[in-house]
């Protein structure tokens, strides 16, 4: 529930609503001109890293293999619970499938190595399964849910002989011969996915969706309580309907929805279901309201408002 | 005849199911902590009890006596400490403390009993059996299924009808409006986790009788994700309803047994997962989640 104080959206007696420009292609900046450098040196990083197979030992870059493995499930532990607020405590149901996904591939004789994408494309179909079962679910419901659904799917997958039951299967299809090449593959392959994964975040949560999530952790009815004063001559211009149920108590003043007759005064309670059309109004007098609303204001940012703040 | 025998050993288990979960319930209806370590507690409470046994030499069922109350109070003590400061930082730092609790218990377990199983011997009483032509039933399951019942009834009563009660209640629903009729709102959540502690100490002390118990039990047993799904299904912050969704459980359980014995687990989560989409607040609840 957010609090905020609007000033009446057009002061003039007569409402003159301001030609509403054309809304173009909203430009999002992702970043200012100071996250060149930083952005070059992450570009440097990355080639010296991509290089260490040739310069250092193969107990250095398994090492790093782990890390890049945990850092990839921190970022998604961050867009999980961070961004999106989501607690889950059943990610390894989909740690699990990853890994079953590339097996399956394995055993049709596949390069592992082309199993990851396949990894990637199983458990994201998977995982839109799962959001669209406990999407209704929140914090403490939600995190118990995504942790039957972990059981499930290893009481599903233990029942497959062919993928080694619940003991296990070694993955199949691993180019032989030189291993010191395939543990630099590894190594390349998990650096790779590491790099992905954070750009995309990064592209991603720097832009509207990362904002929609946050907005959706912090208040994610909308609701919100305003104090609204309206000058003499001032109102709402047009016919119009909110986007949630409007409470209203008028603390002084005579304001007018011309329309149907109603005058608020002092004192007035004023109740607008959700979706209802009504306006357009008129102030009188110098007219205090207070707005109570139990979800967002407008399904869209109504032309009459010159700034987005108020008409948020 | 096997089905029916089937539907009474799924009430009987799920008597057990609901005394592990009604500190679970009570965890979560009134604090929203998910604790993660109340495995892990009901498996210290049977390591407790058998090594109450050692030392007194007194029949295995009387440990409780020892061990209950140790545990109502390490309960407030934890609360007070480790489970409130946790609180006010949020669902995920619960979560992970708790997570931390029960890899701590489990490791500590195994450092100073080993990581062989152990079991509370109570003599005849664990082969003993009620004939009904040719349905037998367990005298410990009955005594395990009445003590879940009373316990559960018992506490649905306290908190419905004492003043400590109440408070809890009070707490739960709106904490803020409580503390401005004066409730110490941390002493009551110290009072509901002693409460809940001693209840997982019986149910502990119950499972060691019941089965035999190693340092990992109490996460790889699966009793743990039962309890959380008992409360659910009942509908949160109903103990009896607890005891229903516990006993649903067992009898779904059980008559999945039937079909195959490794769908037993599988269709006690399915049943979850209907309740969850057709009805999320439970099935004695009747407020909306």
């Amino acid at each position: 529930m957010s609090s905020r104080a609007q000033s009446a959206p057009s002061p003039s007696p007569a409402p003159a609503p301001p030609a509403a420009a054309a809304p173009g292609p909203v430009r999002v900046t992702r970043s200012r001109r100071s996250a060149i450098l930083p952005a070059i040196g992450a570009v440097v990083i990355i080639a010296v890293l991509a290089y260490l197979p040739y310069a250092v030992h193969e107990g250095t870059t398994s090492l790093l293999v782990n890390f890049f493995i945990l850092l990839i499930l921190a970022s998604m532990w961050n867009l999980l619970a961070g961004y999106a607020g989501l607690v889950s405590v059943g990610q390894q149901a989909f740690i699990g499938l990853g890994s079953y996904s590339v097996l399956i591939v394995g055993l049709h004789r596949v390069s592992p190595f082309l199993g990851l994408p396949a990894a990637v494309v199983a458990c994201g179909a998977i995982g839109l399964v799962v959001w669209w079962l406990l999407s209704r679910l929140r914090s403490g419901y939600f995190a118990i849910a995504t942790w039957v659904i972990a059981s499930i799917a290893n009481l599903v997958i233990i029942r497959f002989p062919s993928l080694g039951g619940g003991t296990g299967e070694p993955l199949s299809g691993m180019p032989t011969g030189n291993p010191t090449l395939l543990n630099a593959e590894i190594y390349w392959a998990s650096l790779a996915v590491a790099v992905i994964v954070l750009v995309a975040l990064y592209a991603v949560l720097r832009g509207r969706l990362g904002l929609v999530l946050t907005a959706m952790r912090d208040d994610e009815t909308g609701a919100s309580i305003a104090i609204v004063r309206f000058q003499q001559g001032a109102g709402v211009p047009s016919p119009h309907a909110h986007a949630s149920n409007q409470f209203m108590f008028c603390l002084k003043g005579r304001y007018e929805y011309t329309k149907t007759g109603v005058v608020l005064t002092a004192g007035c309670f004023y109740w607008n279901p959700k979706g209802n059309v009504h306006g357009p109004a008129i102030a009188h007098e110098d007219t205090v309201v207070v707005e109570v609303y139990d979800g967002p204001h407008y399904p869209i940012k109504p032309d009459w408002y010159t700034s987005e703040e108020d008409a948020r | 005849v096997s089905w029916v025998n089937a539907i009474i050993q799924g009430i009987l288990l799920g008597g057990l199911y609901a005394l592990f979960a009604c500190g679970l319930s009570l965890l979560f209806g009134v604090m929203k902590v998910i604790n993660l370590a109340h495995g892990d507690l009901a498996i210290l409470a049977g390591y407790l009890a058998v090594g109450v046994v050692a030392v007194t030499h007194l029949p295995a069922v009387w440990s409780f006596i020892v061990v209950v109350p140790l545990f109502a109070a390490l309960g407030y003590l934890a609360q007070r400490t480790l489970i409130q400061a946790s609180l006010s930082r949020g669902v995920l730092t619960t979560l992970l403390v708790t997570f931390g609790l029960s890899i701590v218990i489990e490791n500590a377990l195994q450092q100073f009993f080993s990581a062989n199983s152990r079991s509370l011997s109570i003599g005849s009483l664990v082969s003993d059996s009620l004939h009904l032509g040719s349905i037998s039933i367990a005298y410990l399951d009955l005594v395990i299924f009445a003590v879940a019942v009373v316990v559960l009834l018992g506490l649905q009563y306290f908190l419905s009808s004492s003043r400590p009660g109440r408070l809890i209640r009070a707490v739960a629903d709106d904490r803020e409006a409580a503390q401005l009729a004066g409730a110490d709102y941390r002493h009551i959540f110290g009072i509901a986790a002693s409460i809940a502690f001693a209840t997982v100490a019986l149910a502990g002390i119950a499972y060691g009788m019941y089965t035999s118990i190693d340092p990992t039990s109490g996460t790889t047993a699966l009793l743990l994700l039962f309890a959380f799904e008992a409360v659910v299904i009942g509908g949160l912050g109903s103990l009896w309803g607890t005891l229903v969704g516990g006993i649903l459980l067992g009898v779904v359980q059980q008559l999945g047994a039937q079909v195959g014995s490794s769908d037993q687990v599988l269709a006690g989560q399915l049943l979850f997962l209907v309740i969850l989409v057709i009805r999320p607040q439970g099935i004695t609840s009747r407020r909306t989640a």
